[in-house]
């Protein structure tokens, strides 16, 4: 479904690269978390697919289809995104927030207007039912809403056009655990229900274990692991977030401290605080 | 190290100083300044003249001149025997003695209105805010477009922006006393010269803040719907718009508060409203005349204030 044919992207020349020949190739209806550090280049990976960051050199298929600034719009007809602050529009109901997603097969009058067709609030409603959100809910703002429920509006939002491929840039890394799980299985389920694929950057290494079909790890730009979830070893988690001169120790390097509310690796403390918090 | 005192507020301490030792030294000045009215004479004289503010109208019935007795009763029943129908409620005939200091003295008929010279004022300021709601709207329907092409992350190319930013800073620069006098020779003098150097003025303002506003309005929203594939006209009304709108509503009230006092002043240069009264005004040392103006004014711009506050309140939940 999403083909990367060693993809590099330098934001500024002669630094360090963000992705550096990165090729992979994510199977339709697969569900497929990339992990890594901050600034591993997750994100700039999943914004090559819809045209947001265009790679320096190699390029990205969708379907087929490969990503150009020609060809861009109708790529991101079947790319729906889910973003890490949610990116709802604050002044707006849950409704708008919803049909928004499906702006580009709206007529502009509607648009202007705010006037949605009947079929389209239909479906707004019923994605809206699918990620658990009250229909009361629709015509409330979105900035009256908590962080877990403004993020279920988005994933509504996503897969509202009918997307074939959803990328999820780190959707959870601003709520706590219990919702991080709440959300990520009603992303698992509706992908699994409109058959979309899914690429999802993560920092969780236990909630990646637990949810995807596949895990890419990253570093510094680099694939440094691919396979499946129980494939993933302690030892490689280490690799990933720490020196790998100190593959064992518990001292993060100087520049690849994982970021903050991020689990490095399924440790006791934090463990047995996301016990606590289920 | 802090430094309370700049080298430059040296050099002004200094400079100051100066002055004033030279003007010490000045005799001329010295006498200058003796022979001079104070400023608190100078403001009474003025308040002697302008106070009481003019309310009521009268006008001098001329072939009533001589009636004597009850012409107030005959002169009104002659006005309405000629057809001129029963006198407003507001207005009566009163006679007035020739000479005021000697009440025997032979009398003249006046047609009086107790808040005439009020209402003009009020009929006039009326005009003069038509005015500014008129120049208010052109200028938001001329700095709306010219906005979204000056906001850089909307236009089109750097050309198209360079001409409407080019555009509003232009409308800005030029005084609107100076638009109103070049369109004045367009337009003849008249309430469309004013209503268009409102109009084009303002639009400079407007154009440029909404501008601003959607270059700093917060970017998630509008790129989550950029990569949904929509235009950016789509993007502009979805993302954009409703985050500036409020703000956008604020300025455009302030925007017409100040048309209203701008086309107060406008009226000097010849475009109509209650600033060609005050000049006449004015012009004829009739100073209780400009207190009433002046007092009308300041009446509107408070009314106008509160009511803007309130529709906006409305407006912005």
């Amino acid at each position: 479904m999403i083909v990367f044919q060693s993809i590099t992207k330098r934001y500024t020349k002669g630094a360090l690269p963000a992705l550096d020949g990165v090729s992979l190739e994510v199977h339709a209806k697969q569900f497929c978390v990339v992990l890594g550090p901050s600034g591993s280049g997750k994100s700039t990976l999943l914004r090559t697919v819809n045209g947001l960051v265009r790679p320096t050199s190699g390029r990205v298929l969708v379907g087929g289809t490969p990503v150009l600034p020609k060809t861009t719009k109708k790529v991101r007809r079947r790319v729906g995104m889910i973003h890490q602050q949610f990116n709802l529009v604050p002044r707006l109901s849950v409704l708008d927030n919803v049909v928004a997603g499906a702006l580009p097969t709206i007529p502009l009058w509607r648009v202007v207007a705010r006037q949605w067709s009947a079929s389209l609030e239909r479906r707004a409603c019923e994605l809206l039912e699918s990620v658990n959100l009250k229909p009361a809910y629709l015509q409330r703002r979105v900035s009256e809403l908590s962080g877990g429920e403004q993020q279920r509006v988005a994933i509504a939002r996503a897969f509202i056009a009918g997307p074939d491929v959803v990328l999820a840039d780190e959707p959870v890394a601003s709520l706590d655990p219990s919702t991080s799980r709440t959300v990520l299985a009603l992303l698992r389920a509706a992908a699994e229900q409109t058959g979309a694929t899914v690429l999802c950057s993560l920092h969780q290494v236990d909630l990646a274990r637990e949810f995807s079909d596949r895990i890419v790890a990253m570093r510094a730009g680099e694939v440094v692991f691919d396979g499946a979830p129980d494939r993933l070893e302690r030892d490689t988690v280490s690799t990933i977030y720490f020196d790998r001169g100190h593959a064992s120790g518990a001292e993060p390097g100087p520049e690849t401290k994982p970021a903050t509310g991020a689990t490095p690796a399924p440790d006791t403390a934090q463990a047995q605080r996301m016990a606590a918090a289920r | 190290m802090q430094r309370r005192f700049g080298p430059g507020s040296a050099t002004l301490l200094l400079a100051l100083l100066v002055l004033l030792g030279g003007s010490f030294y000045n005799q001329r000045l010295h006498e200058a300044i003796a022979d001079t009215p104070s400023a608190t004479e100078r403001a009474g004289e003025f308040l002697a003249r302008a106070w009481p503010p003019k309310a009521e109208t009268a006008q001098r019935i001329e072939r009533m001149v001589q009636l004597g007795g009850d012409d107030e009763a005959r002169a009104t029943r002659a006005l309405e025997r000629d057809g001129a129908g029963p006198l407003p409620w507001s207005a009566r005939i009163e006679s007035r003695p020739l000479l005021p200091d000697d009440a025997d003295s032979a009398s003249e008929a006046f047609y009086v209105r107790p808040a005439g010279y009020i209402e003009r004022c009020i009929g006039l300021m009326i005009a003069t805010i038509e005015m500014a709601i008129w120049g208010t709207i052109i200028a938001l329907l001329i700095s709306i477009p010219v906005a979204f092409l000056s906001a850089s992350n909307y236009s089109f190319g750097i050309v198209v922006y360079t001409l409407a930013r080019g555009f509003s800073s232009l409308m800005r620069a030029i005084p609107e006393l100076i638009l109103a006098l070049v369109l004045a020779l367009m337009y003849g003098f008249g309430p469309t010269a004013g209503i268009l150097a409102l109009g084009l003025h303002t639009s400079g303002f407007l154009g440029k803040f909404l501008a601003d506003d959607l270059e700093n309005a917060d970017r998630g929203p509008q790129e989550a719907l950029r990569s949904t594939g929509a235009n950016r006209l789509k993007v502009l009304r979805m993302a954009a718009l409703p985050q500036v709108l409020p703000q956008y509503v604020a300025y455009t009230q302030y925007i017409l508060e100040r048309n209203v006092r701008t086309a107060s002043v406008l009226g000097i240069v010849g475009v109509g409203g209650i600033g060609l009264e005050l000049k006449f005004a004015y012009d004829n040392g009739e100073f209780d005349k400009v207190m009433t103006i002046l007092i009308v004014i300041f009446a509107t711009v408070v009314v106008l204030e509160q009511g803007t506050q309130l529709l906006r309140r409305r407006l912005i939940r």
